[in-house]
């Protein structure tokens, strides 16, 4: 009914436009929502396990003599799907974390200086020793990558998460 | 036909309840937690469960 109450004039939509809504379409489109957000849900549920069976192999990450001291170098481990950075703290000492920050997945970055990894999208950081979370929103250290050395070689051979 | 409105607002609750599993699951597979996914895969079934069967007796009567 258009009464031509003023308060009208303050709707962008005209009175003879407006579509009205059933509750049998209201509540179809809340089924399809829901419908949508168990896909979704059961879908990242779905690509979030590991495979069965799924073993961590063993991968060949660098040279000792090719990360020099103070230096870090990216690897893809256990796929090349998984970035991770090896660093090289001093001449014997070598360790490897998931690229991965715990907060929301930004790649972390790391800086040789203060021997700490940073994530630049929430400013996060984290030691770049055992991988704790020294500062801002990250809920766990970065997860570990165990290595082994093998004669000049260092080789990933597991995950600690 | 008091119903319809208890029904109505359960069903929001319901979508809500979906939106804050669907947000967990995506920060848990975001930031690295497993763990979380199959259980807010499961609340969210059970949702869309109860969100289907309420709508049909709605539809129904």
């Amino acid at each position: 009914v258009d009464d031509g109450a003023a308060w009208r004039d303050d709707f962008p939509v005209p009175l003879s436009e407006e579509q009205r809504v059933t509750r049998r379409t209201f509540t179809k489109s809340l089924a399809g929502f829901s419908c949508a957000a168990f896909a979704g849900t059961a879908g990242l549920a779905f690509r979030g396990q590991p495979a069965p069976g799924e073993g961590v192999p063993a991968l060949r990450v660098a040279g000792v003599d090719e990360v020099p001291v103070g230096g870090a170098t990216v690897f893809g481990y256990p796929s090349e799907g998984d970035p991770c950075v090896l660093v090289r703290l001093d001449p014997e000492t070598f360790v490897a974390f998931g690229q991965k920050c715990t907060h929301l997945g930004c790649p972390v970055t790391y800086h040789p200086a203060s021997t700490t990894f940073h994530c630049p999208c929430h400013e996060g950081f984290f030691s770049g020793r055992d991988g704790a979370v020294l500062a801002g929103p990250p809920p766990r250290p970065l997860p570990r990558i165990r290595l082994e050395r093998r004669g000049d070689e260092l080789w990933a051979v597991g995950v600690v998460p | 036909v008091r119903r319809v409105p208890a029904v109505m607002a359960t069903l929001l609750l319901m979508a809500g309840a979906q939106l804050v599993l669907l947000t967990v699951a995506v920060e848990g597979f975001l930031g690295g937690q497993p763990d979380l996914l199959g259980p807010a895969a499961l609340g969210s079934g059970m949702c869309f469960a109860v969100t289907w069967t309420l709508i049909r007796r709605v539809h129904r009567s």
